[in-house]
């Protein structure tokens, strides 16, 4: 008989020739799409898949329901990036306020576009996508703490099908953005622990420099990975490594910091503007009564107020899970320098803690008491952590027991996360809808509506503090030109508005009555020569924290 | 020196055939300073047509500035700043490329022994450097190669008394002898190796600076690789680095330098193993060459006080490639100020040379080296040395802007960026210099020289100054243009250390990690 060789995957072979051969069947197309899914799509890409699709999905569920905006900040956050490219000042001194710079920088591409602005896109897509990051970078992140592709489905699932996340992602909000970079840096760490590698260190720090320009929580997760990269370099190579681990990631993950501290001392003269001044910096909250900060000083009481939030943005059977994996991670590996940066993703929870403890910022929810929900959305950083720990529950046992909890884990979490979604409004939307702000949606309409009606040109002088929500409809509703606002925004034009508003615009618009907020009505309320030249023509009664709305128009003649 | 080249010079050097003179007694004055590089090269610093160029367009700028001075400013800023932000992307594309191609070498995959080991030159100019002969001598024996197939040239200059009555003060082994180099103009390092290159017997051939220490296998890696490797890789670069980096502030940063170049934008450009036609500015040491590629080009241009860097360019242009060979050589870096300066000057100054004389023909050139190697030699060669010598300026103005800001001065310098010009410049001010600053604290980190890190919080005192060597090196150019600011060497060294034939570096180096991961 004649052999012939032919050659496969594993090197030369004989076979025998010279009799016919049987072909083989042809496998199906389910199989033989199943194979190729197995062999070209990795987790990840499916991970990055079910997260871009739920993504796209809840952002045209909410735009449909008119709730894409609905915070007031993600319409004064839109608004920012609006006018960095179309005021009457544009430029990056558009930037300043209390809020960091990077959500808005994100918007830029697309806010130029009268369409992606008005319907939220171009504010929204940066969320989505980082949305997409943050739920591929957690299931890689859980896979590498625990080893176990079934600890990072369920990791990922936990975040991708969180209903709260969802709705953030769906909005020009930060949170999304701030759980994306916090993912990113403590996979990252995580990774230096087991490559020790220079790119890795890199990397974790670009993840938390992108972070430090989100939200100013990250600066203080920023400061947490510190010890623990100098611990590592330290038990591996002594002082010298620590050192250079340290400078090198402290370059580039403050950089950032070190950015918006000299941008501010550049445009405004003033390093640290967004601490002290406004409604969100300490100077603020170091004035406001007790009453309004009930956690300032009750350990139990701060305790009770964010466990609650976590437990309720998170869903109490997560919590549960969470607490389990939790048990079994410390009990497992305890200080392993290989897990050690799994503890970062606890650091929001100290954090908050601190922040309500000491009163430099507060929260509150109807169900303690507290009044109104308010920035209930503190809650959203802990996702990492519940992900990441109940993503342990799927690694005891062996490899069919690990299966099984791992399935049932999934099972608990999407459960979970229809109920949060379809049963009940999800926990951070009724803050937006109910909450302290919730009404400015409303009036900012019902203001918006009767200025286009009344409207016949003119300049509009008006203040971005307290309520923007009167432009932003305006402007995206109404199409009004951009440049027809005259705002705090607009520096010396500003001024010389207000020293003689009837120089320069038609319209006076104020929020009087907000506790000296409204920055062109708490000089003009104490002066009578612009009401010479000015008629009231509308009112809006109070709304819950900003006042009544009044408008002005210059006198004709 | 400004003038015209001959007919017959114009014809591309690639074909240049070797002069014909007895073996071991070239006629160095007769053509070692007007064959193959040396006819086409920086002889002439610029020709009539780029002066003529030159001059028209330093006039139309005078009658620019003359009739409109504040759009004639903004149309130069916005130049330099087009320049900066090119500059800036081209560098982070390659220090990315760097970067995933990691620091191995495409000669990394053919380390295996040769099978049969050719007969080896090695080349070592000297001047003045009779203080160091024996340390020298002692390192080159520590060159791990078959003896009987090696042949080590120590190039002497003629009128050299100091290093001519050490070479023979000092007993050679077999395998090293002295080569007189006969009396001549420019006396240059490439002139003398055009004359060695004459008379080498060996089939491949190394340059080795003074105080040059290679890692002892080097020559065996570089035949195993050039044996593997197509012919058409005329050159392997070795990785320099410094042995004495502790000596001062500056030889630390100097060795930071060297280490973002010869680990992160060297092998970004060749990526592994250059393209035909890519454009790869060779050290000035440690070039391992296939002899007769190198014969065929017409050797170093004598004229040219960067040789190594235009002959990288004439390596491309006549589509021959370079990698990078996975192995050190420790050098001496300047540890002072003033000599550090003059050698950036002639670094600067060799730089602009390679530019303009390859600038001639700028289209022939873009055809020889295609796209991305005439981006590269822009960027590189032509782009980096301009701006050098600008940054120094726009640092006074941007200085000059925060301390004038809201009076006359300072409302005018602000008309000088509309946002077209004034956000790109503040991404490149900003964004790249960090990215470059950062590279530094990176690749300190990435190749194991952690004990340097906190010196590149000193980097931009280092960029201030390759901006006054960079200046010294123009007016250099404009004086002298074939002046050889020679560096130089054994400043580390004791007296004892030097005349006792030890081994330097051998004291002092820590090994460079090739791929450290700390």
């Amino acid at each position: 008989m004649t052999k012939a060789r032919t050659r496969s995957g594993a090197g030369d072979i004989e076979v025998p020739v010279g009799l016919p051969a049987r072909p083989l069947p042809t496998p199906g197309l389910l199989p033989r799409l199943s194979g190729w899914l197995r062999t070209h799509v990795t987790d990840e890409w499916s991970v990055a898949l079910i997260a871009a699709a739920l993504s796209i999905a809840f952002f045209k569920w909410y735009g449909a329901h008119g709730l894409t905006v609905a915070f007031n900040d993600s319409r004064d956050r839109e608004l920012i990036a609006r006018r960095v490219l179309e005021s009457r000042t544009p430029g990056l001194a558009q930037f300043g306020a209390t809020w960091l710079p990077l959500p808005a920088m994100l918007m830029l591409p697309l806010i130029w576009s009268g369409t992606l602005f008005s319907d939220g896109i171009a504010g929204s897509l940066p969320s989505m996508v980082a949305y997409v990051i943050a739920a591929v970078y957690m299931y890689r992140m859980a896979r590498l703490a625990a080893s176990s592709r079934g600890a990072g489905w369920v990791a990922a699932g936990v975040l991708i099908l969180n209903p709260s996340l969802l709705y953030m992602q769906s909005t020009p909000m930060s949170e999304a953005l701030a759980v994306s970079a916090f993912v990113v840096a403590i996979y990252y760490a995580l990774r230096v622990t087991h490559t020790y590698h220079a790119l890795d260190i890199a990397k974790c720090a670009a993840a938390v420099a992108t972070g430090t320009l989100i939200r100013y929580e990250n600066w203080v997760i920023g400061i947490a990975v510190v010890p623990i990269l100098a611990y590592t370099a330290w038990r591996r190579r002594g002082y010298k490594l620590a050192e250079a681990w340290t400078i090198l990631y402290c370059l580039l993950a403050f950089a950032g910091c070190a950015a918006w501290i000299l941008y501010n001392a550049v445009i405004f003269h003033d390093p640290l503007l967004s601490f002290f001044y406004g409604q969100s910096s300490h100077k603020y909250y170091a004035n406001t009564p007790d009453y309004l900060l009930p956690a300032r000083h009750h350990a139990m009481f701060a305790l009770t107020l964010y466990g609650l939030t976590v437990a309720d943005t998170v869903g109490w059977a997560i919590v549960v899970m969470a607490l389990l994996g939790f048990a079994l991670f410390v009990w497992r590996f305890r200080l392993q320098g290989r897990t050690l940066p799994v503890y970062l993703t606890l650091v929001p929870f100290g954090f908050y803690l601190l922040v309500l403890y000491k009163g430099v910022n507060t929260e509150s929810m109807p169900q303690l008491g507290t009044g109104l929900y308010y920035n209930i959305r503190f809650g959203i950083l802990m996702i990492p952590a519940l992900g990441l720990f109940a993503g342990f529950v799927a690694t005891s046992g062996r490899v069919l027991a690990r299966r099984a909890l791992a399935g049932t884990a999934l099972a608990v979490i999407i459960f979970s996360g229809v109920i949060g979604l379809f049963a009940q409004t999800p926990f951070v939307l009724r803050e937006a809808l109910y909450g302290y702000a919730g009404d400015t949606t409303k009036t900012g309409q019902a203001e918006a509506q009767w200025f286009n009606s009344h409207y016949h040109g003119g300049n509009v002088l008006k203040s971005y503090v307290p309520d923007p929500s009167f432009m932003f409809y305006l402007l995206t509703k109404y199409h009004f030109p951009d440049h027809v606002f005259v705002t705090d925004a607009n520096g010396a034009q500003f001024t010389k508005a207000l020293a003689r508003p009837q120089n320069w615009v038609t319209w006076i618009v104020v929020n009087s009555g907000s506790d000296d907020q409204d920055l062109v009505w708490t000089p003009l309320h104490r002066r009578q020569d612009w009401r010479h030249y000015f008629v009231l023509r509308k009112t809006f009664p109070a709304n819950s924290s900003y006042g009544i709305v009044e408008i002005f128009e210059k006198r004709s003649g | 020196m400004i003038g015209r080249l001959n007919k017959e010079e114009r014809p591309r050097l690639a074909a240049a055939p070797m002069p014909a003179g007895p073996a071991g007694a070239p006629d160095g004055e007769h053509w070692a300073t007007s064959w193959g590089a040396a006819r086409d090269g920086a002889r002439i610093v610029v020709t009539r047509v780029q002066a003529f160029a030159l001059a028209l367009l330093v006039a139309l700028s005078a009658v620019f500035v003359g009739t409109a001075a504040r759009y004639a400013l903004i149309v130069c800023l916005g130049i330099l700043t087009a320049l900066y932000f090119a500059t800036g992307v081209h560098k982070v594309w390659l220090l990315i490329r760097g970067e995933l191609a990691g620091t191995g070498s495409a000669a990394d995959s053919h380390h295996e022994e040769a099978d049969e080991f050719p007969l080896y030159t090695v080349l070592v100019p000297l001047y003045r450097e009779g203080r160091i002969l024996p340390a020298l001598v002692e390192r080159l024996k520590r060159i791990d190669y078959p003896p009987e197939r090696l042949e080590v040239l120590l190039l002497i200059e003629e009128d050299d008394e100091e290093t001519r009555s050490a070479a023979n003060d000092y007993p050679l082994p077999p395998g090293i002898r002295s080569m007189l180099m006969p009396a001549g103009q420019p006396r240059t390092k490439p002139r003398a190796l055009n004359i060695a290159l004459h008379a080498a017997l060996g089939e491949y051939i190394v340059v080795y600076d003074a105080e040059d220490q290679p890692e002892p296998d080097q020559l065996r890696k570089a035949v195993a690789a050039l044996q593997a490797l197509p012919p058409d890789v005329a050159c392997l670069q070795a990785r320099l680095n410094f042995y004495n980096r502790h000596q001062s502030v500056l030889t630390r940063m100097f060795a930071i330098d060297y280490a973002v170049w010869y680990n992160q934008f060297l092998p970004g450009l060749t990526a592994g193993l250059a393209r035909p036609n890519a454009f790869v500015p060779l050290g000035g040491t440690s070039n391992h060459f296939r002899v007769e590629p190198l014969r065929k080009l017409g050797g170093w241009d004598p004229f040219n006080v960067t040789e190594d860097c235009d002959l990288g360019v004439r390596l491309g242009r006549a589509s021959l490639r370079v990698a990078m060979l996975d192995s050190t050589t420790w050098e001496e870096a300047v540890p002072r100020p003033r000599p550090w300066v003059r050698q950036r000057s002639r670094w600067v100054k060799g730089y602009l040379q390679t530019y303009l004389v390859h600038m001639r023909r700028p289209v022939q050139l873009l055809r020889e080296l295609g796209v991305r190697g005439f981006i590269d030699f822009q960027m590189l060669v032509g782009g980096s040395s301009l701006l050098l010598l600008v940054n120094p300026l726009m640092w006074a103005l941007t200085v000059m802007y925060a301390e004038s800001k809201g009076t006359h001065l300072g409302n005018f310098i602000q008309t000088l960026f509309p946002p077209v010009i004034y956000y790109p410049g503040l991404l490149s001010l900003i964004v790249w210099n960090f990215i470059f600053f950062y590279c530094n604290a990176y690749v300190c980190v990435r190749h194991d020289l952690i004990d340097l890190i906190r010196y590149t919080l000193l980097t931009p005192l280092y960029w201030a100054l390759m901006s006054l060597g960079a200046w010294a090196g123009l007016i250099s150019l404009i004086r002298n243009p074939s002046y050889w600011a020679k560096t130089e060497h054994g400043v580390s060294l004791s007296d004892a250390e030097a005349s006792a034939g030890v081994p330097i570096g051998y004291l002092h180096t820590e090994p460079l990690a090739g791929e450290a991961t700390t």
